[in-house]
């Protein structure tokens, strides 16, 4: 039995925002509302081009209408595996897709005295969710938000004119960058810093304000990780007595469920533990976010979104 | 269309104990035993809809004692409001219950439930409580108190909201007027681990770094439950720790002649949700008793009791509280076990 | 709630203070022989910038240790010494108010003492990752009576007599952290009247 709920919704709203950034508004074919969602939240979306399914997850930006609509803004990635470029060239209105029930791998940390948020580029799009709530709460927050121009700046006039005292624009076109170091110092006890962006960029903001004396548990990011490519491999399935092989540029996960074989998945990018498979026989490249170093050393479980057989076979006990 | 027979007049959970099981409920209650002895697990399942007419067949079962037990929390609240607590980040958690108990009753038991909303504007009405009550959702000013309180003053069972976050869960609001023998406020603000503290054995186990990770996970719209048990003496519910000095001394007050009245079994139907706009967990403990008397009518129960008791670990005993009039009650059950 | 008591998880566990190298600035604070675990603490991690390390400590009237005999000027930033621990009390939230992100504390004292300066830690939005504790000195409790909400000081014995309600009550290992005590128990609930003797534990 599948565990992966999910609802087929419609596009009703497509628009260009900047050159890279393309906004979605879904609602439910079935025309119930969506399910209420918490900030950071981000849901799944199934397409199908024709011959396989992409499944990728996007954090919610926002709702309307009571939650009779989902919002979220993609990103084009020319040099991904081609999700981002199906939802710009081939989603659009009326088109139907599939998604997930909403869940939080970066949720907000409600008892924080202030909120410090760190996005760069696309990365600001779970702190949409999170100045919402930010705002039904009155809670102190800040926003820092680099963008390569003010026109692929997803969002940086509206947030500006709604919250001039708390967002910080930094455009890099202008020559303008964010300073980590300025930012982190002098911030209050209690504040919690929330980082989404480039995986450089969260790198670089997350060694800062280690250096800087901020402890993990203050510390939050968020990064959208997809599955990198690598060798090709077979995988037997020993339960079900079958093979499959595993492309360069599918993950295991996506494989799988091209053959038809579901596995409970959330996150699909390492880090939330649902996908997690017994191995009964190959050696593994670990990924995750999630494994511990023991389960890792032992070799008999394995992430199927994002990690990979090491060789050139797997057997899973499914 | 599910029908509750609401007993009247009220039933009482204290002093001249007047609670008592109907065939139907006696015939739907939960034993909690699956084999003829007991030892601590991890125990979850899914909690999805079960058989018509048994206790799973809704989200949160209303049965035959609701006005019964409503008053009971009534009175109990009047004498201690602080069974009643909450941290002041806890406000979306708290829509999230009110939400959650209202969707459910109005679905399950259109008769007596019914929810109208126009956007914010949500007109509440419960008719076995005569309630009818419009407010604005998210908008506490519009509610006579906080909105877990307000909700949970009208549901059967105990209810805990935990925040979560360090990867951990947090009990930071609680409504708690049916302990089985842990205290609010004592217990408000700790940790998983820490609020399971005082339960012996189970932590050299590892049960609780299992359950607290399996917890972590779970996602909206898949609530999960368990069954927990003890033996209350009369069919009191507050057995809490802030009236301890009040029934303690009934532990003392068993004799072989009113085992089968007096001993009753005390089951935890607890269940776990996902709250949606909070990312926080509902602890929802359904409490249900039944006398030993009720119990034994039925000779597969009995027979079983009687086995669990008596290879029942001297620790889980002592901690449940049962070792004073342990032996007793193991002769008395002696006579359904060949 | 029984005679016998079982190992209970939620019992703090102390250990000496633990030095955090990510630390930009670090705030030590004592109560009387707690002084100690703040010299050890400062005698062992020489390589903290002075700077970076601010001193109070709350000096006992019984036990007058003088700080300043064992900590030198030269050791740290500044020092304050306070008549009491309320006075101490009293002046932690507004450093803490005035102080950044990227501090440790760092207590060292009685159970009671650590558990009330925690408590404006916490209040003041710090985690438990961002102070250390030590027990030097007495292990006398803070216990709850939830008969009548009231908090006896300084019970240094297994049973006591509430404050609040005079009934005889027996402290369990079962602490609370936001209220810095151990949940207390009427002692002969089960047989009014069987109370036994008691024994003095936590000096």
């Amino acid at each position: 039995m599948s565990t992966n709920f999910s609802h087929t919704a419609r596009v009703i709203r497509a628009d260009q925002v900047t050159p890279l950034i393309k906004h979605f508004s879904f609602e439910r074919v079935d025309g119930k509302p969506f399910s209420p969602f918490s900030a950071g939240s981000h849901v799944v979306i199934g397409m199908n081009n024709g011959t396989n399914t992409h499944k990728n997850p996007y954090s919610l930006v926002g709702s309307s209408n009571n939650f009779m609509e989902y919002e979220i803004a993609v990103r084009l990635d020319s040099t991904g595996r081609g999700g981002s470029l199906f939802m710009h060239n081939n989603i659009e209105l009326g088109s139907e897709i599939q998604i997930g029930n909403p869940y939080n791998l970066f949720p907000v940390y409600k008892p924080a005295k202030k909120h410090l948020m760190i996005a760069g580029g696309v990365g600001i799009t779970p702190f949409m969710t999170y100045i919402d709530e930010m705002n039904l709460m009155h809670s102190n927050f800040e926003l820092h938000y680099s963008v390569r121009d003010f026109e692929n700046g997803a969002f940086a006039k509206e947030l500006q004119d709604k919250y001039p005292n708390q967002v910080n624009l930094y455009i890099q076109a202008n020559g303008v960058m964010a300073n980590f170091n300025e930012i982190l110092d002098n911030q209050p006890l209690g504040t919690h810093v929330y980082v989404c962006g480039p995986q450089q960029m969260v790198a670089d903001a997350l060694r800062i304000a280690d250096e800087m004396g901020w402890p993990n548990s203050s510390v939050h990011s968020e990064e959208f990780k997809a599955p990198e490519p690598g060798n090709p491999f077979t995988v037997t399935l020993a339960k079900s007595d079958c093979k499959i092989n595993v492309r360069s540029r599918e993950s295991l996960l996506e494989a799988l469920e091209n053959a038809n074989i579901e596995i409970p998945y959330s996150c699909r990018g390492g880090a939330c533990g649902f996908c997690k498979t017994e191995v009964i026989d190959g050696e593994i490249t670990h990924r995750d976010y999630f494994l511990t170093d023991a389960e890792k050393a032992s070799g008999n479980c394995i992430m199927p979104c994002i990690s990979r057989a090491q060789g050139d076979h797997l057997t899973l006990n499914i | 269309m599910t029908n509750v027979a609401f007993k009247k007049p009220l039933e009482t959970y204290r002093e001249d104990f007047t609670y008592a099981n109907s065939e139907k409920a006696i015939k739907r209650f939960p034993f909690p035993y699956p084999e003829d002895q007991y030892m601590y697990s991890v125990n979850m399942e899914h909690h999805v809809r079960g058989e018509t007419g048994s206790i799973y067949e809704n989200t949160f079962d209303v049965d035959e004692h609701y006005l019964s037990e409503m008053e009971e929390r009534r009175i109990v609240l009047e004498k201690d409001p602080d069974r009643f607590v909450t941290l002041s980040h806890m406000d979306l958690h708290q829509w999230d219950v009110l939400e959650l108990l209202m969707e459910s009753f109005a679905q399950d038991y259109p008769k007596y439930f019914s929810l109208t909303k126009d956007g914010d504007h949500w007109i509440w009405e419960n008719h076995p409580l005569g309630i009818k009550h419009s407010f604005i959702f998210g908008d506490k000013s519009t509610l006579p108190c906080e909105p877990a309180e307000y909700i949970t003053r009208q549901a059967q069972g105990d209810f805990v909201l935990m925040d979560q976050r360090d990867n951990d869960l947090y009990a930071d609001t609680a409504m708690i007027t049916c302990a089985a023998d842990w205290s609010v406020p004592f217990d408000l603000g700790m940790s998983f681990m820490e609020w399971h503290g005082p339960v012996p054995l189970a932590h050299g186990m590892g049960v609780f770094e299992r359950a607290l990770k399996y917890l972590l996970m779970i996602r909206l719209g898949q609530p999960v439950r368990r069954l927990n048990w003890t033996l209350t003496i009369n069919s009191r519910m507050d057995t809490s720790p802030e009236v301890y000095h009040e029934w303690g001394h009934e532990r003392g007050s068993i004799t072989p002649e009113n085992v089968g009245e007096k001993i009753h079994l005390r089951v935890e139907v607890q269940t776990l949700f996902r709250l949606p706009r909070s990312n926080g967990m509902l602890f929802g403990i359904r409490t249900y008793l039944i006398s030993m008397e009720d119990l034994c009518k039925n000779p597969l129960w009995a027979q079983r009791m009687h086995r669990v008791v008596k290879s029942l670990h001297p620790e889980i005993m002592d901690y449940k509280g049962i070792t004073r009039y342990h032996k007793t009650l193991q002769d008395w059950l002696s006579q359904f076990d060949h | 709630m029984t005679e016998e008591i079982s190992e209970i998880k939620s019992k703090p566990v102390y250990d000496i203070l633990q030095y955090d190298p990510k630390s930009r600035s670090n705030l030590l604070v004592s109560e009387g022989n707690g002084l100690v675990g703040l010299v050890d603490f400062l005698n062992g991690s020489e390589s903290i910038p002075p700077s970076t390390i601010n001193v109070m400590c709350a000096i006992s009237n019984a036990e007058p240790l003088n700080p300043s005999s064992y900590i030198s000027p030269d050791r740290c930033n500044k020092m304050r010494l306070f008549d009491s621990v309320n006075a101490l009390l009293e002046d932690l939230p507004v450093t803490l108010s005035n102080s950044q992100m990227g501090l440790r504390l760092y207590i060292c004292g009685s159970e009671i003492f650590l558990w009330r300066v925690a408590n404006l830690a916490r209040a003041a939005g710090m985690h438990k990752s961002e102070y250390s504790m030590q027990l030097i000195g007495s292990k006398a409790r803070r216990v709850y009576c939830p008969h009548c909400k009231t908090t006896s000081e300084e019970v240094t014995t297994d049973i006591h007599e509430c404050v609040g309600c005079g009934l005889s009550l027996v402290n369990c290992d079962h602490f609370s952290r936001e209220m810095g005590a151990y949940l207390g128990f009427r002692v002969d609930a089960e047989a009014h009247g069987e109370i036994p003797e008691r024994k003095e534990l936590y000096r």
